[in-house]
């Protein structure tokens, strides 16, 4: 599950201001689409401030809390080492610190 | 038991797929909608129990979206999502009907226990609006039976009445004649229907028991004050309280119902704060109140207020014509509670039934009709099984005219006990028994069973008292 380790990365990068994407957008299923998630909010995160941040701002929260959720699930769901289960655990709270950065202002 | 469906509606396809499998690895069953057009043709064709709904949609937001569904009339339970919580927006779903509202990123704990307790709501909602209906049902205009022109008449003026604002009604009739079952008609054809129904008889308790039912009590109010009570003026509040028998209320209670009616407001039973409610008070009385006022047993100035709209309900045999649809209403009902299918009446019952005057009205002739169905062999009913005093009237006086008369006393279930007086020097109780009996003997010729039932005693009491008084059966 490399998968995992990949988007801890990756969040740790774009919580630090970083640039970040991750390889596993292309695999099937639930895994594929949280890679084309992540990446999608990665790019919303680097494009200039928008006039309307605000709703900006609200479409990367979106993107971000379905990424959180499905990590969630899969932490429940899939056939997961103890291991994998808890850096699971630690990505969806780094996910959670990152919430904080997309509010306006 | 059908697993209960949710609708998930959010255009981030990892929310709906990762709550679709989340909810049903919990037991739902969950269908999947990632705009407003999709999610108003999924609510109509899947039927959800609950919808999670997000605030914005690519199409419409989710708030029109729910506005248009409970003006629709629609029962599923809507809980709201979303990423930028407004107190503005929550408090306007709530306001629409909304059960609840989550933020997101989800808490998925929260949101199960949300999710739980808005079905459980809207089951429990549906529960009592079932019950309601079924008690609103049996209340019915449908229940009161009779095709006479005095009875429509009155049901006309009895809708009008419930449909009005009038505060107060007044039902007098004799016992028997239905004021329960018409103050039941009145709240449930009001805009007071989905309020409670609350009724008390006035005269089946002492004055301090009335007064703590009636308007509660505080812990300590008195030494079997173990807790504080809510009165039934609290319980009623909004609907409809029926007070029957008020003319048995004592003068203190009439006071203190007379302020009620006055200011909307009164004290529990050692309470210090006033309470306001709004209750339409039905009385019911089977006594003359224009009387009980003149005696001075009755507050006039409370006659006045509660008389202000007064149903009188005639007694059964001023409405002839009801009393057959009646009895054929009564044949059915037993039928389907007895599971005893039934034709119909014979035409000889239909005599027998006219040519008695009722003076228990309408009770005493669903008493009476119940009795037959039990026993009855036949199948159609016949007069055979009716109680003896229907089918064999005595001379004399009848009916209430009869009881006016002081010739005998009718009693609750409409039997009628002779009254006599005794002489001052006395008689003796031994004698009146065997003259009872003789004069049962001979009004059922002999027939022992027939004499048992006109005394109310069994066929073995009768012969042990024939034997006792060694009278001869009559041939």
């Amino acid at each position: 599950m490399d998968w995992i380790a990949e988007l801890r990365q990756a969040f740790n990068e774009l919580e630090a201001g970083g640039r970040a994407r991750v390889s596993f957008s292309a695999r099937p299923g639930t895994v594929g689409e949280l890679g084309r998630e992540f990446n999608a909010l990665a790019d919303g995160l680097e494009k200039p401030p928008a006039a309307d941040a605000r709703e900006r701002f609200h479409r990367l929260r979106n993107q971000l809390a379905g990424i959180l959720a499905a990590l969630h699930v899969l932490r429940e769901t899939a056939e997961l080492s103890a291991e994998e289960r808890a850096t699971l655990g630690q990505v969806l709270e780094e996910g959670k610190r990152l919430e904080s950065r997309l509010r306006p202002g | 038991m059908a697993k209960q469906k949710i609708l998930i509606v959010d255009d981030e396809k990892l929310v709906r797929i990762s709550l679709k499998e989340y909810f049903e690895r919990q037991g739902y069953a969950a269908v999947m909608a990632e705009d407003a057009a999709e999610a108003d043709h999924l609510l109509q064709a899947e039927q959800p129990n609950a919808v999670l709904l997000d605030v914005r949609l690519p199409d419409r937001s989710g708030m029109a979206l729910l506005e248009q569904w409970k003006q629709a009339g629609v029962t599923a339970v809507v809980v709201m999502m979303t990423a930028d919580p407004k107190l503005d927006d929550v408090k306007a779903a709530i306001k629409m009907g909304a059960y609840d509202f989550v933020s997101k990123p989800l808490d998925f704990d929260e949101l199960t226990v949300t999710l739980a307790n808005a079905l459980e709501t809207t089951e429990l909602r549906q529960e009592v609006s079932s019950l309601r209906e079924e008690v609103r049902k049996r209340a019915g205009y449908r229940e009161v039976v009779g095709e006479s022109q005095s009875l429509r008449d009155l049901m006309e003026f009895v809708l009008k009445v419930a449909r009005s604002e009038a505060q107060t009604i007044l039902i007098t009739g004799e016992s028997g004649t239905g004021k329960d079952l018409l103050s039941k008609v009145i709240h449930y054809n009001s805009s007071r229907a989905v309020k409670p129904f609350v009724a008390i008889n006035c005269s089946a308790l002492p004055e301090n028991l009335i007064e703590a039912e009636l308007f509660g009590h505080e812990k300590g109010a008195f030494t079997d004050a173990k807790a504080m009570k809510r009165g039934m003026f609290e319980m009623a509040d909004q609907g409809t309280l029926l007070l029957d028998e008020i003319g048995e209320l004592s003068s203190f209670l009439q006071a203190k119902l007379l302020r009620v009616l006055e200011d909307h407001t009164f004290r529990r039973v050692g309470g210090v704060h006033d309470m306001t409610v709004d209750v339409r008070v039905i009385a019911a009385s089977n006594r003359d109140l224009e009387r009980g006022v003149a005696e001075k047993r009755f507050r006039d100035d409370l006659y006045y207020r509660l008389s202000v709209i007064t149903i009188h309900l005639p007694p059964l045999r001023e409405r002839k014509d009801d009393i057959v649809p009646l009895a054929e209403f009564f044949v059915r009902h037993y039928s389907q509670k007895f599971r005893k299918p039934m034709d119909g009446i014979m035409p000889e019952l239909k005599r027998v039934l006219l040519n008695y005057d009722w003076p228990g009205n309408v009770r005493e002739l669903k008493n009476a009709i119940e009795r037959a169905m039990i026993l009855e062999e036949e199948k159609s009913l016949t007069p055979a099984y009716l109680p003896i005093r229907v089918t064999t009237p005595l001379a004399g006086p009848l009916g209430a005219a009869g009881e006016e008369a002081g010739v005998w006393r009718i009693t609750e279930d409409g039997r009628r006990i002779p009254v006599w007086e005794i002489p001052a020097s006395g008689t003796r109780l031994e004698e009146v028994e065997r003259m009872l009996v003789e004069q049962a003997l001979k009004q059922a010729h002999g027939n022992q069973s027939r004499a048992a039932r006109l005394l109310d005693i069994s066929r073995d009491a009768l012969r042990y008292k024939i034997k006792k008084f060694r009278l001869e059966p009559a041939k």
